[in-house]
């Protein structure tokens, strides 16, 4: 039964793509096992992605797309900046904010930081921040960013747990508050070069940029209004989410032109099928772990080592941030979710709760040095060496990592919204 | 021989190419049918308070075909996830003979796949679909496509030549 999991790590440090390296593993498993019809792999594929759930995929990837060119994300930021621009920390503070604001409407953190970075670093860089230091601010954001909802992640983690995807983005609320106010103290403490205030704003120019920021300020309002509400389904949200951001850039903003509109379509294709093509992959290996009852077998050594609940959370931080700073996010999670998930539930972990540690390790991992996918992102925006932008990036990874930490230990602050929501428990 | 392989290599090159373009545009316009679905489920339970019965399994089916389709076209484009970090750090023979094992894995999968695939799409041209009239294997038929698609363009690549890393 080690045999098909033994030959996916194999193929995965093989470079073998995931999806494949996932569905091979599987179907070296199912063919020992004999007796078995090798169609299931056609029938789990179907199943995988036969989900009306998954639809907010594309959507929220749409979205995305659209908003990075559609002159929503520089009208958030400039709203930001008229906010919060004056207090001690400066451009910092704003980046913050535009980054919990722009996730907000956005699902993806590669998205986020791109869109954030190519407007604030240059910026940050005139006031005087050096390169590497703005460099790692807009990284630490973005990695706290994962958490405010919507996100991608949490889409495609509830999708494959049956976890409630409207109860895990009101789980996320707090812990993303939490960490971001971390960064903020993290960086009123710091201060240094550059995070000198920015001049304050009149209330009438913060006036004027909320009102140019308006139809942008609107999108999370409809989204998590709706979700938490209990209006819409995450889906329909998400095409609301791309329909608007299409409306407002392309209407209101006239930023969006259709030849444009047109290679976002294609581009949102292409990202879910490689996405879906995980899913699947990952769908037919589940299959046959639960058949085979691996977890039951991996829990029961698990408890036999001792540690129960709390030493699993922590082995678990421990390999996510490992995982996912090798690959990108999802695919990371998608491979271990097999896995992991069914022994947190055997050890009587919820998975509410271990989702949104596994989000925010995403978050830190995402960033980490010198493997971090996000960070080569932001590395190229900021013109500074890898050695300088992790000298200032790995105290803000210290101080997030402290704040999951708190995540892992203190559920309360997972599960109070969803609670207050009737989201939880079902 | 050389003189004979070099047009087979272009023609190759060629169907890559056209079958990517044909991809795209099928591609462009499933994520533009998908979203022209859903926003009218949307609208007609909200707006108009009379719920569609079928826009939600046309969505879901939809997102099939543009999943599959869409893992093709990544595939084109060399776009599916995998972790690189240890093979780039081996010797050049050695990272010959990793690819050559991928390649190996990810066509053995997709063989299976796509003969899995026709099976079940056979199996589900009996089936009815439950609010849609047509019968199963349209929705099913995605799987060897997608397969095929995949399988196509990374045997393709082959003669495309990889890029050196």
């Amino acid at each position: 039964m080690i045999a098909p999991l033994l030959a996916f790590a194999a193929f995965v440090a093989l470079a073998v793509p995931i999806g494949f390296a996932l569905g091979g593993g599987a179907a070296i498993g199912l063919w020992l096992m004999e007796g078995v019809p090798l169609d299931i792999v056609a029938s789990r594929t179907f199943g995988a992605m036969d989900s009306f759930t998954f639809l907010a995929i594309p959507f929220f990837i749409l979205a995305g797309e659209l908003m990075e060119t559609g002159g929503i994300s520089r009208r958030l930021i400039v709203f930001a900046s008229a906010m919060v621009g004056h207090i001690k920390g400066g451009l910092g503070n704003v980046v913050v904010l535009a980054m919990m604001l722009f996730s907000g409407i956005s699902g993806s953190t590669n998205a986020d930081a791109a869109a954030v970075g190519s407007v604030m670093i240059p910026s940050m860089k005139e006031r005087g921040y050096s390169g590497a230091r703005a460099g790692a601010i807009v990284a630490a954001a973005a990695g706290m960013g994962i958490l405010v909802p919507p996100c991608l992640t949490m889409v495609v983690y509830g999708s494959v747990t049956n976890t409630s995807v409207a109860a895990l983005f009101a789980a996320g609320f707090l812990p993303a508050f939490a960490m971001a106010g971390a960064l903020l103290v993290h960086l009123r403490l710091q201060g240094g070069d550059g995070a000198v205030p920015e001049p304050r704003i009149p209330w009438a120019g913060r006036g004027r940029a909320l009102l140019d920021a308006g139809w942008a300020l609107l999108l999370p309002a409809i989204i998590f209004g709706g979700i938490l509400g209990g209006i819409f389904t995450p889906t329909e949200a998400a095409v609301v989410a791309a329909v608007y951001a299409m409306l407002a850039g392309g209407l209101l903003y006239r930023e969006i032109t259709l030849a444009f509109f047109w290679r976002a379509l294609v581009r949102t294709g292409v990202t879910t099928g490689a996405v879906m093509l995980m899913v699947a992959g990952a769908n037919i290996l589940a299959w046959l772990m639960t058949v085979e009852q691996v977890p039951q077998s991996l829990a029961q050594l698990i408890a036999s080592v001792g540690g129960g609940k709390l030493g699993f959370m922590l082995f678990s931080i421990v390999v996510f941030l490992v995982i996912f700073a090798l690959l990108d996010g999802i695919p990371g999670m998608l491979m271990l979710v097999p896995v992991f998930v069914p022994i947190a539930r055997e050890l009587g972990i919820d998975l509410l709760h271990y989702g949104i540690v596994m989000t925010s390790v995403m978050g830190i991992a995402l960033f980490m040095p010198p493997i971090g996918v996000g960070l080569y992102i932001v590395l190229g925006m900021a013109g500074a060496s890898l050695g300088d932008i992790s000298r200032h990036l790995l105290p803000y990874l210290g101080t997030m990592l402290l704040v999951t930490l708190l995540i892992a230990f203190i559920p309360a602050l997972v599960f109070l919204l969803p609670d207050l929501l009737g989201l939880h428990g079902q | 021989m050389r003189a004979a392989v070099a047009p087979m290599r272009a023609a190759i090159a060629r169907l890559d190419a056209a079958v990517a373009w044909v991809e795209g545009l099928a591609l462009g316009l499933l994520v533009l049918a998908m979203t022209g679905v859903t926003l009218s489920q949307v609208f007609w339970r909200y707006a108009l308070n009379a719920p569609l019965i079928w826009s939600e399994e046309a969505a879901r089916y939809l997102f099939v075909w543009v999943a599959l389709v869409g893992a093709g076209l990544a595939m084109h484009q060399r776009g599916h996830y995998a972790l690189t970090a240890f093979t780039t750090r081996l010797p050049g023979p050695a990272q010959r003979a990793a690819r050559a094992v991928a390649l190996v894995v990810s066509a053995g999968f997709l063989l299976i796949l796509l003969r899995a695939g026709i099976a079940e799409t056979r199996q589900a041209a009996m089936q009815d679909s439950s609010t849609l009239p047509m019968t199963m294997d349209l929705a099913y038929l995605a799987i060897p496509v997608g397969a095929g698609l995949m399988l196509f363009h990374l045997l393709a690549g082959l003669f495309r030549g990889e890029p050196e890393a």
